[in-house]
Order: C-alpha cells, then sequence, then structure tokens
C-alpha cells in the first residue's frame, strides 16, 4: 500500500492519550490498529515474535500466561501517568522511545530487540536482526529505527527477548506528591552527579523522579524548560518542533542524511523529528 | 592507487611523522591479517597516528587521493574484520592507549581506542568499578575493535555486550570528519547511531575515542562447576535455570573434547563418565548470591549432576574457569592448528546440535571439541587440524560452512561475536534476503557512500571487491 500512497502517511497509533504521542499529524492516516497479535512465542527460548500494532498490555498479558513479560515497572495509575507510561501500542511505543523505571535494571528497547520486519517507504519488506538472542551478523539497522518515531520504516513485525516475570525487579520511581494525576510534558535525564541537584532545582514541577537513571519528568509551561545541565539530555520537550533538541550541527546533518536514505520523498510522519 | 609505495610512505610521513609510517616486507605481512589466518591481503603502508586529529588527517588525505584505508587495534579479531582486503593503508590505534578522564561519580570513563579492554578495569579498580564486557582477548584486545566486532565474552548473558556499555564515541567518518555522538549518560535523543555504529566493524568510519559505561564491582561472587554424564543433562540444566527467572553473570558449557585437552594440558581432573560440564557463575550482594546458587544448585541436581564443585574465594575461582579460559588453548596439545567457529542456535536445540556436529566432525575426519556460552545459544566448536595439510585446511572451511548453514535453519545467526569480516561475507545471504541486505546497506551509506573506508567487510557482492577477493583468498596459510 505504502508503494501507491502519494503524499504524507502518519502512521501511528489507535492510541492518542500520550502526551507525546501526536505531532500534528496530516496527509493519509495509515493505522496499525488491526494488525495486531503474537505471531509466535517460543516459552523455552524466551523469544516472542509481535505484530506492531499489538498494545503492550496484551502483550504482557499473552507473556504473564507463560511466566514472562518484557521487563518495563509495574506502575499503578498514578505512576504510570506521572512518567508518560501508557499502554500503546508496540510500534508507538518503540517509536517515542521514552524512559521508563527499570531502565537501569533491565535495559530498554534497544536491548530487547532482536529483530524486526519493516516496510519501508517505498513498500519494500525487509528484516533486520534475526531471532537469535545473540547475533552479530551486518548491522544493525533495528537499533536506528528505534525512537524513530516513524520517519524511517513502519515497523511490521517485532521480535523480542522476553524476561522472567519472577526476576522483575522492583521500581524505584518516585512520584511528585504536589502534581499527582498531573501527565508530565518534559522528560530530562542529567548525570547522576547532578542528579540532587536536579530535584532541589526542579522540585515543584516534578510529576516523577528515577535516580537509578537519573531521570527526571516534569509539568513545565509551555515555552519554558527544566534546568539543564552540562551534558544532560531532554529527551521529550512539550509537542512542538522544540521535541527534540539538536544543537550538535554533525548529529542535524546526519539525522537529515537518514531521513534521506530511509525516505526520499520524506512521506512517513513528517514533523515527528523536529527536523526530519 | 594512483601512489607508488614509495610515495604513499613519504606523503604519509609528511602528515605525520616518519616514525609513524611503517612500510617494507615485515611491516605488511605482520599487518596483512588477524587472528583468522585463513586469508590474507598486504597493506601498502601502516601508520600509528596518537590523536583523534591525526587519524582524521590521515583519512582525510586517503580520501582525497582515493586510497583505501582500515583501522586496526590489536589484530585478535577472528573473521577478517580488519584485513586491508584492497591493500591501501592500515591506521593502527596501538599508540592511542590514553585514558583521558575518570568520572567516578558518573560511572564512566573516556578512552583512547587503542587501550586493552582489560586496562579500563585495571585503571578503575581502586573505586570498585570495572568495565563489564569482558571478551577472552581482553588482555590485548582494544577498545577500539571491541566496539567494531560489538565484542562479547562469558559474562553477556547478565551484563550485555559492548554496545550496552558504550555511552559516547568521537569518531573520523569515511571523509575524515571528526563527529562526537553521545555522551556520558545513555539514551540520547534521535536516531541511535552509535546502536549502528558499535558492531559495523569499523565499514562506517574510525573510532577514536570512546565514553565506556562502569559498573560496580559485585560484593560477592559464587563459581560452580558442575559434571554430567549426558549432554542432555547439562543442556536441561541451562534451560530450567534461565526459565525458573536467575540469571547468572555466566553460563558456559564445555563437552568431553575440552575436557580431555585441560585433563592433558593442565592435569584437570573430572569424574569419568563426564561427557558435558557447566560453569556457572553468580554474582551481586552476597545474600543474593548465596539464594541464586542454592536455586542453581538444586536445580543441577534434579538434572542429575554427577559432580558440583563451588569455589568461594577468588583462587579457587581462577582454577574453575581453568578449564572455561585456556580450553582452546589446551587444545593446541592435539594438533598444530585450530580454528574456532561461531554460531548461534536457539538455546533449546543445544543438544541436537551437538549431535549435529559430531556427526560433521565425524563425516570430515576432523576432530572436534566444543565450548558454548549456553546461556545464550552462542556455540564455539573448535575443530583441531594440521594447517600444511591443504586437504586437511578444505576439509576444515567445509565442516565450518555446514555447521553455519545448520545454525540458520535452526533458527539462529552465522555469528554470535565474531563478526561477519571477510570470513562470513558469502553466508550473508543465507540469513538475509536482498531487500534485507539493501536494507543495511543504506544504513551503510549514512555514513560511507565509497569504497574507501574498510572496504568488501560485512556485505556481500559489493562492487570492486572481486577481483581483490580472489587474490586474498589465494593466499591461504
Amino acid at each position: 500500500m505504502l508503494r501507491t500512497i502519494q503524499g504524507p502517511v502518519w502512521h501511528d497509533s489507535r492510541d492518542w492519550s500520550n502526551p507525546f504521542a501526536t505531532v500534528n499529524p496530516s496527509g493519509t492516516l495509515l493505522s496499525l490498529s488491526e494488525f495486531t497479535g503474537i505471531v509466535e512465542h517460543d516459552v523455552s527460548d524466551q523469544v516472542v515474535v509481535v505484530r506492531a500494532g499489538t498494545r503492550l498490555s496484551e502483550l504482557q498479558d499473552e507473556l504473564a500466561k507463560q511466566g514472562q513479560c518484557l521487563p518495563f515497572p509495574e506502575l499503578d495509575s498514578v505512576q504510570g501517568t506521572a512518567t508518560a507510561f501508557y499502554d500503546d501500542s508496540i510500534a508507538n511505543l518503540i517509536g517515542y522511545n521514552l524512559p521508563h523505571g527499570l531502565h537501569r535494571q533491565c535495559g530498554t528497547w534497544r536491548d530487547w530487540i532482536l529483530g524486526m520486519t519493516v516496510v519501508q517507504a517505498d513498500g519494500t519488506i525487509a528484516k533486520c536482526g534475526s531471532k537469535a538472542v545473540k547475533n552479530v551478523a551486518g548491522y544493525d539497522v533495528q537499533k536506528l529505527l528505534i525512537g524513530a518515531r516513524g520517519t524511517l520504516v513502519v515497523i511490521g513485525n517485532v521480535v523480542f527477548k522476553t524476561y522472567p516475570l519472577r526476576a522483575l525487579p522492583k521500581h524505584q520511581v518516585q512520584v511528585s506528591a504536589t502534581l499527582a494525576g498531573k501527565a508530565p510534558n518534559w522528560i530530562q535525564r542529567v548525570y547522576p552527579s547532578d542528579f540532587q541537584t536536579a530535584i532541589q532545582a526542579n522540585g515543584r514541577i516534578l510529576t516523577a523522579f528515577d535516580e537509578a537513571s537519573s531521570t527526571l519528568w516534569a509539568l513545565v509551561r509551555p515555552g519554558e524548560s527544566l534546568r539543564r545541565f552540562a551534558g544532560d539530555w531532554v529527551l521529550r520537550a512539550d509537542l512542538s518542533r522544540r521535541n527534540l533538541d539538536f544543537s550538535d550541527p554533525a548529529v542535524s546533518r546526519l539525522t537529515i542524511r537518514t531521513k534521506e536514505m530511509f525516505d526520499p520523498s520524506r512521506k512517513l510522519n513528517p514533523g515527528a523529528m523536529g527536523i526530519v | 592507487m594512483a601512489f607508488s609505495e614509495a610515495d604513499l610512505v613519504r606523503e604519509l610521513a609528511n602528515l605525520l611523522s616518519p616514525e609513524a609510517v611503517l612500510s617494507g616486507s615485515a611491516a605488511s605481512k605482520a599487518y596483512d591479517c588477524d587472528a583468522y589466518t585463513v586469508e590474507k591481503s598486504s597493506p601498502n603502508a601502516v601508520v600509528l597516528p596518537t590523536t583523534t586529529e591525526e587519524v582524521a588527517r590521515v583519512v582525510k588525505w586517503c580520501f582525497k587521493n582515493s586510497v583505501p584505508f582500515t583501522a586496526r587495534g590489536a589484530g585478535t579479531g577472528l573473521s577478517g574484520g580488519v584485513l586491508p582486503a584492497m591493500g591501501g593503508v592500515i591506521i593502527s590505534t596501538k599508540k592511542m592507549m590514553k585514558i583521558l578522564e575518570v568520572d567516578g561519580a558518573n560511572r564512566c570513563l573516556l578512552a583512547q581506542c587503542g587501550i586493552a579492554n582489560k586496562k579500563l578495569s585495571d585503571a578503575v579498580k581502586h573505586l570498585g568499578l570495572y568495565f563489564a564486557p569482558d571478551p577472552s582477548s581482553q588482555t590485548v584486545s582494544t577498545i577500539g575493535g571491541n566496539i567494531g566486532e560489538n565484542s562479547g565474552g562469558p559474562h553477556t548473558l547478565k551484563y550485555g555486550v559492548t554496545v550496552q556499555h558504550i555511552l559516547g564515541i568521537t569518531m573520523v567518518d569515511p571523509t575524515g570528519e571528526i563527529l562526537k555522538l553521545g555522551g556520558k549518560v545513555e539514551g540520547a535523543p534521535g536516531y541511535d547511531f552509535i546502536g549502528l555504529i558499535v558492531g559495523s566493524e569499523g565499514t562506517l568510519g574510525i573510532v577514536t575515542e570512546a565514553w565506556v559505561k562502569l559498573m560496580e564491582v559485585p560484593t560477592a561472587v559464587s563459581t560452580a562447576l558442575i559434571a554430567y554424564q549426558k549432554v542432555g543433562q547439562a543442556t536441561q540444566t541451562v534451560a530450567d535455570i534461565i526459565a525458573q527467572g536467575t540469571i547468572p553473570a555466566a553460563l558456559e558449557m564445555m563437552d568431553r573434547g575440552i575436557l580431555r585437552a585441560v585433563s592433558m594440558a593442565f592435569g584437570f581432573q573430572y569424574p569419568e563418565g563426564t561427557e558435558a560440564m557447566l560453569l556457572i557463575e553468580c554474582d551481586g550482594e552476597p545474600e543474593a548470591v548465596a539464594k541464586e546458587m542454592a536455586v542453581v544448585e538444586s536445580i543441577c541436581r534434579k538434572n542429575e549432576a554427577i559432580e558440583i564443585r563451588i569455589a568461594e574465594d577468588d583462587i579457587e575461582r581462577a582454577k574453575l574457569w581453568t578449564v572455561r579460559k585456556k580450553g582452546i588453548g589446551a587444545m593446541g596439545r592435539l594438533a598444530p592448528s585450530i580454528v574456532t567457529h561461531d554460531g548461534v542456535i536457539p538455546r533449546s536445540k543445544l543438544p541436537e546440535m551437538l549431535d549435529f556436529v559430531y556427526d560433521v566432525a565425524w563425516r570430515y575426519s576432523l576432530g572436534v571439541a566444543n565450548i558454548f556460552h549456553a546461556g545464550d545459544g552462542n556455540l564455539h566448536p573448535c575443530f583441531y587440524f594440521n594447517d600444511r595439510d591443504p586437504n586437511q585446511v578444505q576439509r576444515v572451511v567445509e565442516a565450518g560452512e555446514e555447521i553455519i548453514r545448520r545454525c540458520i535453519e535452526l533458527g539462529g545467526s552465522v555469528t554470535g561475536e565474531h563478526g561477519i569480516g571477510v570470513e562470513k561475507v558469502d553466508l550473508m545471504p543465507l540469513m538475509f534476503s536482498p531487500e534485507d541486505l539493501e536494507l543495511q546497506a543504506m544504513a551503510k551509506r549514512i555514513f560511507n557512500d565509497g569504497m574507501l573506508c574498510n572496504p568488501c567487510k560485512i556485505l556481500p557482492n559489493q562492487k570492486g571487491c572481486v577481483e581483490f577477493k580472489k587474490r586474498w583468498k589465494g593466499i591461504a596459510c
């Protein structure tokens, strides 16, 4: 289908509740909401292949029946809201690549995804990675697609390494008492050595924080920001083009070049990555 | 190449200094292959830069003058990743061994890429920190080489491979521009270029410096060596441990071939009738380690282990690790040469695969012994043979290919940690369709759109490689 669609294609979620989910979608909407379900689950090898439109909760429920999971923290609704952790489709969650409360302990998408089948902007289907839990054959293209907000390809099937549920560590995410129930519009990661200062400097506007991964979630007024620290990362900043902070011209250049390689007609999710 | 060797050496000496350029037959022989010695190709010159800027100067010159170049660390690679496939310049990182900054508070350090892996841990030992990836070559292999190959090691099951431990890099791209990516904390926003570069075998540019993540040295370690009469009992133990939810720091398996070699070389004793041994290590807080080891022990007993030795101190632990770490070296006693293959299969297929390996060895009349990173299904069958007998060499190559093909059939990979290099270029189509390979080629072109930076590696059928390939394939040692 992608081969024939002219103009922009916004392929995204069925769930718009995540405050970071949308940046003025335009053009044709390609919904993955019917592209769901587990394709195969090799229980003893702890590998699952899932269609990218599947909701995270559906996948977790199925995996739990076999004592397995993706190692996301178990959060109540207040904690989930405070850390922008929503039950979204796998494709969207991979696309946002937002931090979570077990990042330090269990890694994140780039550590769990073994392979993918993707549809390229011209409709070509290709796969990258494999089903092997350890693999260094070829270029790890799938890593480039994580956090790419759907700007490079449409993700089809995803191969995950699963985690034993009984070994899931406890998260240490702390939720702000004053902003309980509020969703963040800003996520920032600082050096561990700046973490306490960052909390004290921003105390009143933080919705949550996680010391293990030195991550801060905050609710800032439009146009404002959290206090910045040397070498920190702003992982999401409100919903505007500011949502990615490419201060380094070399990174901007590489980002634009990557988009040109993968999606020369700039069809896929235009604007979702700020500059591409 | 438009330059005579003498002109090339003179130009390079002008860029750096005469002492920083090696040439002549001794140099070209020393740099014509890595630890994968089956294929060889000589460079025209070797340079030894000391800084990122010097590397950039050389690369810029090579780019401008269409001279191929290949970065090289310690040369311990096992797939010909640093073979100068089209000749040209070897850019050795041997003189780039400095640790530039240690940030203990943020558990990271910045080092030049020619430093040996082990030196990173040595440098921060006093802070109670270490660098987790531990390929068997770690006393010599460089962090740059580890980044190129995304190296693993026995402790990757719990701590991940190199990519999980690289926070930021400085690299010289194939045109000679210096790029800085990432930083001191992980998770930079935007496309994950570091994820693509780590494991790209030096084909996307030359990584010159890296911020690496440091881990806290575990306060307790417990190591067990377990003997079984049947291979299936050992592999079932592995499956049971993982399924139960325990993630040991290491979960290694050795077959009778390895045990025999270690016994002959080092007088290592093991119960009669042992067909396979597991080496299991748990680390962390003392209480958690004791609990984990108790679980491991009970699973081993359930699977009819005939002996369980547990080391509680470092001396005893080193003794137990001998059988794993010196296993391949010990095979030197059995024949003049050994080749270690590298493939991956789903863990549950280990018993089936092992039978297949024995069958292949029997059919090709070769001696074989097996070491596995059993926790992640990464097998290393080692064939021992006489490399002066071309017929034996040919059989070893063919047997290896048959094993790798089987890995793919069983849903695995052609390589778990040794890389594609030149060794497995022709096997890539077994795993990837033309469309899959084109997707990879596209990712490569983000950084490298030419044929100068470490040419002819990873992707098969690259234009311009065919003629050179005949040359390097022809010089088997």
